[in-house]
C-alpha cells in the first residue's frame, strides 16, 4: 500500500448490520465496502461491532447482544442474528470484510472503542456486555449524576485494561489487518476527573504494550500493522482525558492520528488541527484530520460537493497527510461518490468550484475542544476590522470568480454597515441584500479575486449605527466564500 | 357576492409588514391583495395587527409599538416604521388594503384575535399592550396563563369596542372573531360553566354587526374561528351550538393554531350537521405542512405539495364544506402555490387529478385542545392480538381508470414478522408489497394494484403482527405513517 490519502470509516451498524434482515447474503455482508469501491478511498476502517461487543467470531469479546435472551428492538436483533448466522455458516464477518476490501484494492483496519458508558445494572441492555455487568465495582462514579463519565470503566484497574488488550491482541494476530485504530473520542472517559493527572502514564503504557505486540505480529505475518488513534481536537481536551499525546508522538507509539469529535461535526475548512501537525512534524506519525459532514448549527443538511472540495483543499494546503471521513451520507449516491473520487487528490479539485464555509459553534463539540467563530454578536458601533472571523482559502489560481456570502440575523438595510475583507472595505448596495423571512438577511458581494490570500482571510462585519428606535443586536450567523471557475460547455 | 369558495388569511405580519424595510411604498402595502390576483381566492382575511394592538388608525384600541420607546427586533421595528410611513402620507394602512381589494375584485374580511398570552409584567414586550399591563389582576393563572379572564366585563368591552369601531368605520365585507389563538377565556375548570358569557358576547357582536350592515346598506358577514372538535370548544367555554342556534354566525372556521399539518380528516362534520338548512357557512381550514421522519436537521415539517392539497381539499368538498380557508400558506408564492390557489376552490378542477392522502400525526398541543390523531399507533404482537385500526377519508369516486398505492411506514419490524394488513376488511398481501428499509429503525411497505380496495368515504386500515422471532421483543412495533396515492392517466405533451 502506498501513502494513505483517503480513509473511510463505517461503523458496521447504522448502515449495515442494523439494516439488513437476516440472513444476509454475501453481497450484503460486504455492502459497505462495495459502496466505496472504485472511488479514491484507499483505506477502509470498520467499527467491528458496538465497541464493548463485536460482530465477528471472537474468543475474547462477547458477540453483540449474546448476553440477553430477548432483544428489545429490531435493529439490534438484526445485528445479532446477522453476526451469528454468518459465524454459524463458517463465515467470519471480519474475514469477509477484510478480504473484500483487499480484493477491491483497499487497506483494511478495524476501529476499537476502549470505553463505553453502559450502566452495569442495565443487564437487558443490548449495548451492555458480560464483563461490565460482572464488574460494577470498576466503573467511574463521576462528579455528579449528570456527569457523562459515569459508568465507563476506570482504567486504573489492570483487569479493565487487560480486557481491551486481549481483544486487540486477538484481532491483530488472527486477521490479516493493515492496522488497528483506537477510537479514543467515543466516551473519552478513562479516569475520575480528579485522578487524570496522576494516571497520565496508564494509556502511555497501554500503547507501549500494543506497539510491542503489533511489531511482533508484523514480523510474524511479514506485513506492516499500523496503529492509529482518533484524538480530541485540542491538546487541552486530550490532556484532560488522560492522553499524553506529546509523549505518544515523541515515542512514536502511533502511526497516525485522527483529530475528531464523536458527533456529526460540521464541515469546516478552519478545523483547528494545526497543533497536531506541529507536534508530528519531525516524527513519522501521520495526521489524518476528520472531515465533517454537515452544514448549519442544527445540522440542517449534509454538505455538498463544493463544500467538501473547499474543505479538502484547505486541509491539503495546511499540510495534512490524508483525509479521514468518519461520517458520510448514506446511501452513497452519485454526488457523494464524486466527492470520494475527487477529494483525495488535491490536483483533481484545485481548479473546481468550491464553497468555503465558517462552521458554527456546537455545544457538544465545544466540550471536547472543537472551536468555531460563529455565531458572532456584532456590537453596534464596533468597526468591521475589530469584529472579524477567519476563513481559510486554498486557491492558487487567479482565474476564479469569487463571491462573499454573509447571513445576518436581525439586520435591516437601514443599518449603517461595513464589510471588510482582509482590511479592505467591500462595496455593496441594496441589490446585494436579500431578506430571508422576517428575521434574517443574506448579503452576497462579488469580490476581486486579488482581495483574498491563500491561507487565512479576515472577514469583518461592523454595524456602525442602527435606526433610532431599533436596539437589538445583529448576529453574524454564516460566512461563506464561493469560488467558481470557467467551465467548458457544449 | 357569489358563493365564497376560497378564503385566504394573511396575518399582516410574517409575510407582509415584517419583511419590508421602511419606508413602505404603496406597492409594498398592496402586496397581500396583489399576491392573490388571478388566483381562485375570492376573499382575503386580514389579521388586525398582532391581536392586542393594531396596525391601522384605531381610536379605541392601541396602535402597535405605542407603549414602548424602542424595538429589540428588526421585524417589529419594520412594522412600526412602515405603519408610520403610510400614516405620514395621510393613509390608513387598513383603508389602503380595503381599497386595493375592492379595485381587484377580492372581498375583504378582517380577523380580530380575542385572546393573547402576553405577560402583563413584561412591559417592554412589543406584543403587550397598556390595557394588559394595567390589569394583571384580570389575567388567568392556570393553563391559559396571562390570557384575560372573560368573566370581567372590562375585558369583554375592550375587544368589543374594537369590533364596533371596525365594522362601523371601515368598508369591510366581513369580520372574523378568532377564538382559536390561545383559546383560554376562563380557568379550565370554570370554562364549561361560563359558556353563557361568551354566548352573550356573540349575541351582542351579531347585533352590532347587523346594525352596521343596516347603516351601510350592505351585509357585513360575522364569523368565528373555533377549535376543530365540539368537545374542544365546550372545554374552552365556547358553546358553538348555541352561537349557531341564536343566529349569530354567517360563517364558522374550524381550525387550530400552531399545528400546521394538512389534515384530510379534519373532523368538521359536526359543524356541517349543525348548520344544515341554515345560512351559516362552514369554511374548514386547510393547513400547509406535513410531518416527516428526518435523520438530519431538526425540522421535521415540510410543506405540503399540490397533491396533498388536492387530496385534503377534495375531502373537504366531499364532506360538505361550503368553502376552504387557508390560514397558513407557503410564501412567497411560486408556480406550484399559484396552481394550488387556482384549483382547490373548485372540486371539479381537482376530482380527477392525482392526490396524496396522509393521515395526520400526533401533535401534543392539538391533543390538549381535544383535536387528536391516530398516528403513531401501536401495533400489537401476538397470535390473537387485537388489530390496530386507522380510519381515513378518500374523496375520489374511483369510477374511472386510476392507479392507487397504499404506503405504510412501520417502526421496528422485520421481514420475519408475520404481519397482517387489511384494507376495508380484506387482507392485503404483505409478501407482495414493495419493502424498503428506511434507516435502521423503519420499514416502508408499498401496496399497489389495489383496484377495488379503496372506496369513496371512510376507509379502514387494520394492522397486527401475529408472530415474530422468539428472541425479539414485542413492545416497540408502531405504525408511523399511512399514505394513499391516487394517480390518473395524464397525456404527455410530446416525446
Amino acid at each position: 500500500m502506498g501513502e494513505r490519502k483517503l480513509i473511510f470509516y463505517d461503523d458496521a451498524r447504522h448502515y449495515h448490520y442494523y439494516i439488513y434482515d437476516p440472513p444476509m447474503t454475501l453481497a450484503q455482508a460486504t455492502a459497505t465496502v462495495d459502496a466505496v469501491a472504485g472511488t479514491g478511498v484507499d483505506t477502509f476502517v470498520w467499527g467491528p461491532g458496538l465497541g464493548p461487543t463485536v460482530f465477528y467470531e471472537s474468543q475474547k469479546a462477547d458477540v453483540f447482544a449474546e448476553h440477553i435472551d430477548i432483544i428489545g428492538d429490531v435493529a439490534s436483533w438484526r445485528a445479532y442474528e446477522n453476526s451469528m448466522d454468518l459465524i454459524n455458516r463458517g463465515l467470519d464477518p471480519m474475514v469477509l470484510m477484510l478480504e473484500r476490501a483487499h480484493q477491491l484494492g483497499m487497506d483494511f483496519m478495524p476501529s476499537f472503542r476502549l470505553t463505553h458508558s453502559s450502566d452495569p445494572n442495565a443487564v437487558d441492555n443490548a449495548h451492555n456486555w458480560r464483563f461490565k455487568i460482572d464488574h460494577p465495582e470498576w466503573v467511574l462514579k463521576g462528579d455528579s449524576k449528570e456527569d457523562s463519565r459515569r459508568n465507563s470503566f476506570n482504567w486504573i484497574y489492570p483487569e479493565v485494561r487487560q480486557e481491551r488488550f486481549e481483544i486487540l491482541e486477538e484481532a491483530v494476530n488472527k486477521y490479516d489487518l493493515d492496522g488497528v485504530e483506537l477510537d479514543l473520542t467515543f466516551d473519552p472517559y478513562f479516569f475520575e476527573s480528579y485522578e487524570v493527572e496522576a494516571n497520565m502514564g496508564i494509556l502511555t503504557s497501554f500503547l507501549k504494550d500494543l506497539r510491542k505486540m503489533c511489531e511482533h505480529a508484523s514480523v510474524k505475518k511479514n506485513r506492516n500493522i499500523s496503529i492509529g488513534a482518533r484524538i480530541l481536537p485540542s491538546l487541552k481536551a486530550n490532556n484532560d482525558a488522560g492522553f499524553d499525546l506529546v509523549k505518544w508522538v515523541e515515542l512514536e507509539l502511533l502511526d497516525f492520528l485522527v483529530p475528531n469529535v464523536y458527533s456529526h461535526i460540521p464541515i469546516d475548512p478552519n478545523f483547528k488541527f494545526d497543533w497536531v501537525l506541529d507536534i508530528c512534524a519531525k516524527k513519522s506519525v501521520k495526521v489524518y484530520p476528520a472531515l465533517g459532514s454537515v452544514i448549519g448549527a442544527n445540522r440542517e443538511s449534509y454538505a455538498g460537493l463544493e463544500h467538501y472540495r473547499a474543505t479538502a483543499a484547505a486541509y491539503w494546503d495546511r499540510g495534512v497527510d490524508g483525509l479521514y471521513i468518519p461520517w458520510f451520507p448514506w446511501p452513497i449516491e452519485s454526488e457523494h461518490r464524486q466527492i470520494l473520487r475527487e477529494i483525495g487528490d488535491v490536483d483533481v479539485i484545485s481548479e473546481k468550484s468550491k464553497r468555503y464555509y465558517v462552521a458554527p459553534k456546537h455545544e457538544a463539540n465545544m466540550r471536547f475542544g472543537h472551536e468555531s467563530y460563529l455565531p458572532l454578536e456584532l456590537i453596534t458601533g464596533v468597526k468591521a476590522n475589530n469584529q472579524s472571523v477567519k476563513i481559510y482559502i486554498a486557491e492558487k489560481s487567479k482565474f476564479s470568480k469569487v463571491n462573499l456570502i454573509i447571513k445576518l440575523k436581525e439586520s435591516t438595510f437601514r443599518d449603517e454597515m461595513e464589510i471588510v475583507v482582509n482590511g479592505k472595505a467591500c462595496k455593496f448596495d441594496e441589490t446585494n441584500y436579500t431578506p430571508l423571512g422576517f428575521t434574517h438577511a443574506l448579503i452576497e458581494i462579488p469580490l476581486d479575486r486579488n482581495s483574498l490570500v491563500n491561507g487565512d482571510n479576515q472577514i469583518g462585519v461592523g454595524i456602525l449605527s442602527r435606526p433610532e428606535k431599533l436596539t437589538g443586536t445583529v448576529v453574524l450567523e454564516e460566512v461563506e466564500i464561493s469560488i467558481a471557475y470557467p467551465n467548458a460547455t457544449i | 357576492m357569489r358563493d365564497r369558495k376560497l378564503l385566504f388569511h394573511n396575518d399582516a405580519r410574517h409575510y407582509y409588514i415584517y419583511n419590508y424595510d421602511p419606508p413602505f411604498r404603496l406597492e409594498d402595502a398592496w402586496k397581500p391583495v396583489d399576491e392573490l390576483i388571478g388566483t381562485g381566492v375570492d376573499t382575503l382575511v386580514y389579521g388586525l395587527g398582532a391581536g392586542p394592538t393594531m396596525f391601522h388608525n384605531t381610536e379605541v384600541g392601541e396602535r402597535w409599538g405605542s407603549h414602548i420607546d424602542s424595538f429589540p427586533e428588526v421585524s417589529a421595528w419594520r412594522a412600526y416604521e412602515n405603519i408610520k410611513s403610510l400614516q405620514a402620507m395621510g393613509l390608513d394602512p387598513l383603508e389602503v388594503l380595503i381599497d386595493r381589494s375592492r379595485e381587484k375584485g377580492i372581498e375583504f374580511f378582517v380577523s380580530l384575535r380575542q385572546s393573547h398570552l402576553a405577560d402583563p409584567s413584561i412591559k417592554d414586550d412589543v406584543f403587550n399592550w397598556q390595557f394588559r399591563i394595567d390589569n394583571p389582576h384580570m389575567c388567568l393563572k392556570g393553563r391559559g396563563k396571562h390570557a384575560f379572564d372573560w368573566t370581567y366585563e372590562e375585558v369583554r368591552n375592550e375587544r368589543f369596542d374594537l369590533l364596533e369601531e371596525t365594522v362601523n368605520k371601515y368598508d369591510i365585507d366581513g369580520i372574523e372573531l378568532d377564538w382559536v389563538f390561545w383559546p383560554h377565556f376562563f380557568e379550565d375548570e370554570e370554562a364549561p360553566l361560563k359558556s353563557d358569557i361568551l354566548t352573550d358576547y356573540m349575541v351582542r357582536a351579531a347585533d352590532v354587526v347587523a346594525k352596521a350592515s343596516t347603516k351601510k346598506g350592505k351585509k357585513i358577514e360575522l364569523g368565528v374561528r373555533v377549535l376543530p372538535t365540539s368537545e374542544g370548544n365546550r372545554a374552552a367555554g365556547m358553546d358553538v351550538d348555541a352561537w349557531i342556534k341564536k343566529g349569530c354566525l354567517d360563517f364558522i372556521i374550524p381550525t387550530i393554531y400552531q399545528d400546521q399539518q394538512i389534515d384530510s380528516d379534519l373532523p368538521f362534520e359536526w359543524l356541517v350537521d349543525l348548520t344544515k338548512g341554515l345560512e351559516t357557512k362552514v369554511y374548514p381550514s386547510l393547513h400547509n405542512q406535513r410531518k416527516i421522519q428526518t435523520s438530519i436537521g431538526t425540522n421535521s415539517e415540510v410543506r405540503a405539495s399540490i397533491d396533498h392539497y388536492r387530496a385534503a381539499a377534495a375531502c373537504y368538498w366531499s364532506k360538505g364544506a361550503d368553502g376552504i380557508y387557508l390560514p397558513w400558506f407557503t410564501w412567497p408564492h411560486g408556480s406550484e402555490e399559484l396552481n394550488i390557489l387556482n384549483t382547490i376552490g373548485d372540486y371539479s378542477l381537482i376530482s380527477d387529478s392525482s392526490k396524496h392522502y396522509v393521515v395526520k400525526k400526533k401533535d401534543e398541543l392539538s391533543e390538549s385542545y381535544k383535536y387528536c390523531s391516530q398516528i403513531p399507533a401501536k401495533i400489537n404482537v401476538g397470535e390473537n392480538a387485537p388489530i390496530t385500526d386507522v380510519d381515513f377519508y378518500i374523496a375520489d369516486k374511483l369510477d374511472v381508470h386510476h392507479r392507487s398505492i397504499l404506503r405504510l411506514l412501520i417502526y421496528d419490524t422485520t421481514v420475519h414478522d408475520e404481519l397482517k394488513v387489511t384494507l376495508n376488511g380484506k387482507d392485503l398481501s404483505v409478501q407482495d408489497a414493495w419493502r424498503t428499509t428506511v434507516g435502521f429503525t423503519h420499514v416502508s411497505l408499498e401496496f399497489s394494484d389495489l383496484t377495488g380496495g379503496f372506496k369513496e368515504g371512510i376507509n379502514r386500515l387494520g394492522i397486527v403482527i401475529n408472530s415474530r422471532p422468539a428472541n425479539l421483543g414485542t413492545d416497540l412495533p408502531r405504525l408511523d405513517n399511512v399514505e394513499v396515492l391516487i394517480k390518473y392517466p395524464e397525456p404527455l405533451g410530446s416525446l
